[in-house]
């Protein structure tokens, strides 16, 4: 019996090759997307999951109280490690890990700008999982000048021989290379390329006082204890310790890339793009399948005549559908496996399809297609199998309404999801074009970031003057940072005239040249800028509208201020700008010219209009190259810089597309199918219209009418989704579009224009039909 | 064999109802060899497929081997009917998608029948018909009175007891015709009861006994 | 009104090529009744369709009241039979999705017909072919004899010239086959001009001609000398 089963499912697909082809490529594309989805989601969620004492591992987070607020940050003292470890007996292990700035790397010939530098705790390889190929975690820091590298530095630096026991210098430091690790996984979130010892990092001066919080403290909980437990003491254990208005917690390893970084929003929201898309390609099968299991119904009744039981029809239609949905699941696989590179390269990562690495997945959608199959078999065989046989045989059945009002609500549900996806995609753009386009408050176009090495600093206004003699270049400055890049903050040391003594509040500040205010295009509002000519400006500050706020003081210039011990004036107020992306509110924010010795980089702006900005850069380059010829010459732009901190959601821009562009052309299949299998059920209608007279347009309009008016349903189904769904994401964000009408409006048309198109073949051509052929004559 | 006691059929139409059949009362012995005849409209068809438990009377009586069919379920139903009907339709009614060999074989294959008997009672069956040559082409491959036979040959295969036959010539010519109603004849000389409904008068001399229905009467 | 010369049509299928209509010559006046007789396969449905211009000739002419239209467009061809020839077919071909009463309707929705002149036209059908009481059913709670009624009377609503039956009581019983040949009888002796296919002889005598098709080509023609009535 199974064999007959077998046989008559492949006649059938073969014998309808359209519509088998219709819902093999639809399932197969929809399966491909949760594939792929799917492989990005469990590498995010297996962030940091390789480690062996994973499920022991937790992080120090400071949650540091100001007056009005609290925030939250992943930085703690030195000292916070070692205490701990002493006096807490569940905490089995600790360790610090610092990531240090960019520093020349050499070895031999080889030099190269390194960004990727850390220091860390010898306990830090006992308590994280980072293989050793050469060496060992007992042996990585024998000595105080010690360097563990990785695998890809080796090579960059050593070739193909043996580093251990050579040296390497870092800056001014000699060190010797002591271990190479493994390549990190793209999964971690801590990365690095090479890590020095701590104590060598303190030796050099770093700060290890309790209110240094520069570091990153990591701890090893004993088997049975629980972090919970230890959260509720830390905050008086802290205040034993330190007298900040501070309080540390244990955060989980996986907690860290999941919550803090929120990495979990972004899975929500993919996996929920997969789901839509395979669930509209489930439905589309499902669709197909009961719309054209009705064409068999003659044969059912009469396979119930002959002799067969609900039973035997079930188990009939059942294996039809799973035959063809396992088909789909090949085609899927292959065709991942096809798209894999272009995936990578949308992402970022490095995925593969081997079975070892995703049995999760590969069961996961296994589930999915036999859930499909068992679904789309199960209720055609359920519903003809209950009619009977007489009616169908009779002809007093009418075929087509079988399952009418089923299908009718897949198409809705279809036809829904497919608007949410292109509403979403409407809006994700708008808001990202929104975020770049929207005043920041400075001018970031044509301006070059140039970090300050060597002795620069000292020689610094000889190289301005020579910058600017070049007609391309507008200005020339420097500061300790940039908006979206680098910025000290403080809030110990911070006092104004009038200010109460318990406020405790956190301020951002800038040191800069006289003239940054001017070049970045920042607006004053009150009093003035800082001027060259005044010399009791390098003593006084400029605050932004949210520092004022934060101080209180109603009339600010003219008034004392205090930061880090020097005295000076307010003398301007400069109007808001962004410190950091969109994300966040703007900060409080002090400006003041001195001291020069923490300026970090030299701004140039490049007039506007000039066309040829390569040869500006390599002016500026060469001009480099003569006064710090020792050193490489690197730069950036500044609008580039801030594009980068968009990078998640332009990844999910670009990711919605495609998701969106899917979704609908499964979706189109799905009515392309539906429609085709309608005009061929009518067909025999259409005939006997067309012989009373019906014009074409008359056969089409009645054809599409019922698409058209699914298509609208769908949409008041789906907008007031669309709306709360859009609304919760755009509240992530300080600075958001209004939601409006438009990008409702603009789905509506689109899906009901493509409906349209997709129907309109297959209805144009049953019109044009030739009546001959479709009459029935005995 | 075959008891019908005030059978009655009617479909609901708007408010009213319109009847198909009307107080039917026929007894069919083993054995005979009966044709239902009347004008379209007049309810055959109906009476034909009520008989053969396709369809349920709206009021009356069947009894079938003593069976009160009237009360069984519909899984009950299908089992008597597996076991003892046959049915041959006006329009061929064959399974596309199947050989000749494969059609014959589906009756068999839904009552259990073993693999090798199987294939023994196909191939006497297709020997029986002459139509051991065509037995892997498809129905679309054949003619009309070819199709017929196969349908015809279908019905058969498992030798029912009672075999009710809906216009089995309609659309056959009369040579293709006569070889249908011999194939019957002999069916019913070696003890299978035969219940047709036709238009035809020559088909209708086939048999011994003749029913008249008129408007959903028994008209005598 | 209906003038054929060596009309031709070819039918071509994937595996082979059929001659249907074999330089057909046919002549029909205005008010005759012709019935065209011939076994099966023979080509009298391809007539038919080629006279209705369902379907276009491979070759030959074909003159409709006066105009050669074997290679009019699709549109005029639906525009001239739908002013002027009415159908019946053997299988009914009723839409079953609409009830007696719509269906009779529809050749006059497709004329624009307005709606108090569609109403009076259908119902007067209805009466003549005596379905009034059937007007609300759906074509499949009707017997074949009453489908084929309600596919007279939608052939007649729009009045046509001409009716083309094609073995119009081929699946009826001898009762209503009778009533359905004498309603053609009837709609011929006040003035509409009919060509009916059949098998039946006793049926084709009911025209005042006979003409008989044999593989693709008419070999007979008897001309009746008496008029059914």
């Amino acid at each position: 019996m199974l064999k007959n089963y077998f046989k008559i499912a492949l006649r059938n697909i073969y014998r309808h090759k359209g519509y088998s082809f219709i819902n093999i490529a639809g399932l197969a594309i929809g399966m491909v997307c949760s594939i792929l989805i799917m492989l990005w989601v469990i590498d995010e969620w297996n962030y940091d999951r390789f480690h062996a004492n994973e499920a022991y591992l937790y992080r120090i987070v400071t949650e540091a109280h100001y007056t009005d607020e609290t925030s939250h940050f992943a930085y703690t003292p030195a000292m916070l490690a070692s205490a701990l470890k002493e006096e807490m007996p569940e905490i089995k292990d600790a360790c610090r890990l610092a990531m240090l700035r960019q520093r020349l790397m050499k070895h031999g010939q080889n030099s190269y700008y390194e960004n990727g530098l850390g220091a860390a705790d010898p306990s830090f390889f006992d308590m994280f999982t980072f293989p050793f190929i050469r060496g060992s975690p007992e042996s990585a820091f024998p000595e105080l000048h010690s360097i563990v590298i990785t695998e890809a530095l080796a090579i960059k630096y050593f070739g193909d021989k043996n580093p251990i026991g050579r040296h390497m210098q870092l800056d001014d430091l000699n060190l010797k290379v002591t271990g190479v690790i493994e390549n990190i996984p793209q999964n971690s979130h801590i990365q690095f390329d090479a890590l020095l010892p701590f104590e060598l990092l303190i030796s050099l001066g770093a700060p290890t006082h309790w209110g240094g919080h520069s570091y990153r403290t990591y701890v090893l909980l004993e088997p049975g204890a629980s972090h919970h437990q230890i959260n509720q003491t830390l905050p008086a254990w802290t205040e034993a310790h330190t007298p900040e208005p501070v309080i540390y917690y244990l955060q989980s390893l996986t907690d860290i890339h999941l919550h803090y970084d929120g990495a979990i929003t972004y899975i929500y929201i993919f996996s929920v793009i997969a789901a839509f898309i395979l669930i509209i390609a489930c439905i589309n099968f499902m669709n197909l399948s009961t719309a054209r299991s009705a064409t068999r119904a003659p044969e059912v009744g009469l396979r119930k005549v002959i002799g067969a039981g609900r039973t035997d029809l079930i188990r009939q239609f059942f294996g039809e559908s799973m035959l063809l949905t396992i088909i789909a699941f090949i085609m899927a696989i292959i065709l991942s496996e096809l798209m894999l590179p272009a995936f990578n390269t949308l992402t970022g990562k490095q995925f593969s399809l081997s079975i070892s690495n995703n049995i999760i997945t590969l069961s996961g959608l296994v589930l999915i297609v036999l859930l499909t199959g068992i679904i789309s078999g199960s209720y055609p065989a359920f519903f003809l199998s209950s009619f009977r046989p007489v009616r169908i045989l009779r002809g007093t059945w009418k075929s087509g309404s079988a399952g009418l009002w089923f299908r009718r609500i897949l198409v809705v549900v279809q036809f829904s999801l497919s608007i949410i996806l292109i509403v979403g995609t409407i809006v994700v753009h708008n808001q990202i074009k929104y975020a770049n386009n929207k005043s920041l408050g400075f001018n970031k176009e044509h301006l070059i970031s140039i970090p300050i090495r060597g002795d620069l600093q000292q020689k610094y206004l000889s190289f301005k003057s020579e910058l600017l003699q070049n007609r391309a270049i507008a200005g020339v400055t420097a500061g300790s940072g940039m908006p979206g890049g680098p910025i000290d903050g403080e809030w110990g040391q911070l006092d104004w005239e009038g200010k109460d003594p318990n406020l405790v509040t956190y301020m951002y500040h800038y040191s800069i040249d006289h003239n940054y205010i001017k070049t970045f295009g920042m607006k004053i509002i009150q009093g003035r800028d800082f001027s060259a000519d005044i010399s009791s400006d390098t003593l006084n500050f400029i605050l932004n509208e949210a520092a004022v706020l934060a101080t209180g003081l109603e009339s600010p210039v003219g008034k004392r201020f205090t930061l880090l011990y020097r005295t000076g004036t307010i003398i301007g107020v400069a109007k808001d700008f962004h410190t950091f992306s969109m994300h966040h509110d703007i900060g409080p924010v002090i400006l003041r010219m001195m001291p020069p010795e923490n300026w970090r980089y030299i701004f140039v702006r490049l007039k506007p209009g000039f066309s040829n900005i390569n040869s500006a850069v390599q002016f500026i380059e060469n001009t480099w190259n003569r006064f710090l010829p020792e050193f490489p010459f690197e730069y950036s732009f500044l609008d580039e810089n801030f594009s980068e901190s968009y990078s998640n959601e332009l990844r999910m821009g670009k990711i919605l597309n495609y998701g969106t562009m899917m979704g609908v052309l499964i979706a189109c299949l799905g009515i392309f199918g539906l429609v085709s299998y309608a005009a061929e059920q009518r067909t025999k209608e259409i005939g006997i219209r067309k012989v009373l007279g019906a014009s074409v347009l008359h056969i089409v309009a009645m054809l599409t009418r019922e698409i058209i008016m699914l298509g609208l349903i769908a949409n008041l189904v789906a907008w007031p989704l669309a709306w709360y769904a859009m609304n919760r994401w755009l509240e992530d964000f300080a600075y958001r579009i209004n939601l409006g009408w438009a990008p409702f409006v603009i789905a509506a048309l689109l899906s009901v224009a493509v409906a349209l198109m997709t129907v309109s073949y297959q209805s144009v051509k049953s019109a044009l039909s030739d009546p001959v052929k479709t009459l029935r004559y005995e | 064999m075959i008891k019908l006691k005030g059978i009655s059929k009617w479909y609901k139409t708007g408010f009213s109802n319109t009847y198909v059949l009307r107080r039917i009362n026929i007894d069919v012995e083993e054995g005979e060899f009966i044709t239902i005849m009347g004008p379209s409209g007049a309810g055959k068809s109906t009476l034909l497929h009520i008989i053969g438990m396709l369809d349920t009377a709206s009021e009356g009586e069947y009894y079938f081997l003593d069976s009160e069919v009237h009360k069984l379920n519909e899984k009950k139903r299908s089992a008597i009917y597996k076991e003892n009907l046959g049915f041959v339709f006006q329009s061929y009614h064959l399974i596309d998608e199947l050989t000749v060999y494969e059609n014959l074989e589906t009756p068999l294959l839904y009552k259990k029948v073993k693999s090798g008997k199987r294939k023994s009672m196909v191939c006497d069956i297709l020997d029986r018909f002459q139509i051991v040559g065509k037995k892997d082409l498809f129905p679309g491959q054949l003619s009309g009175g070819q199709q017929q036979l196969v349908g015809v040959a279908r019905a058969i295969i498992s030798t029912p007891r009672l075999l009710l036959a809906d216009e089995p010539t309609g659309n056959l010519h009369s040579e293709q015709g006569k070889e249908i109603m011999d194939i019957f004849k002999k069916l019913n000389g070696e003890g299978t009861t035969i219940i047709q409904v036709t238009h035809s008068e020559v088909n209708a001399s086939y048999s011994r006994r003749i029913i008249k229905l008129f408007d959903g009467w028994i008209k005598d | 009104m209906i003038k054929t010369v060596d009309l031709v049509k070819i039918h071509t299928t994937e595996e082979v090529e059929t001659t249907a209509l074999n330089e057909v010559n046919l002549e029909v006046k205005e008010g005759e009744f012709v019935s065209v007789m011939g076994p099966s396969g023979c080509g009298k449905t391809t007539l038919l369709n080629i006279l209705g211009m369902i379907d276009n000739p491979s070759d030959g002419e074909y003159y409709l009241l006066g105009e050669e239209v074997s290679k009019y467009s699709e549109r005029k061809r639906a525009n001239l039979r739908k002013n002027n020839i009415g159908f019946v077919f053997q299988s009914f071909n009723l839409i079953d999705e609409l009830t007696v009463y719509e269906n009779i309707e529809l050749p006059l929705l497709y004329l624009k017909v307005p709606s108090r002149e569609r109403k009076k036209r259908v119902g007067e059908a209805l009466e003549h072919m005596q379905i009034m009481p059937r007007k609300n059913h759906f074509p499949q709670q009707l017997s074949g004899g009453q489908q084929q009624r309600v596919a007279v009377a939608r052939a007649v609503v729009a009045r046509p010239k001409m009716i083309l039956a094609d073995e119009p009581t081929g699946n009826l019983d001898s009762k209503n086959g009778e009533e359905v040949m004498s309603i053609l009888g009837d709609l011929n002796a006040a003035g509409t001009t009919i060509i009916m296919v059949t098998h039946s002889p006793s049926y084709a005598e009911f025209g005042n001609r006979i003409v008989h098709l044999f593989d693709g080509q008419i070999v007979t023609e008897n001309i009746q000398e008496k008029f059914h009535v």
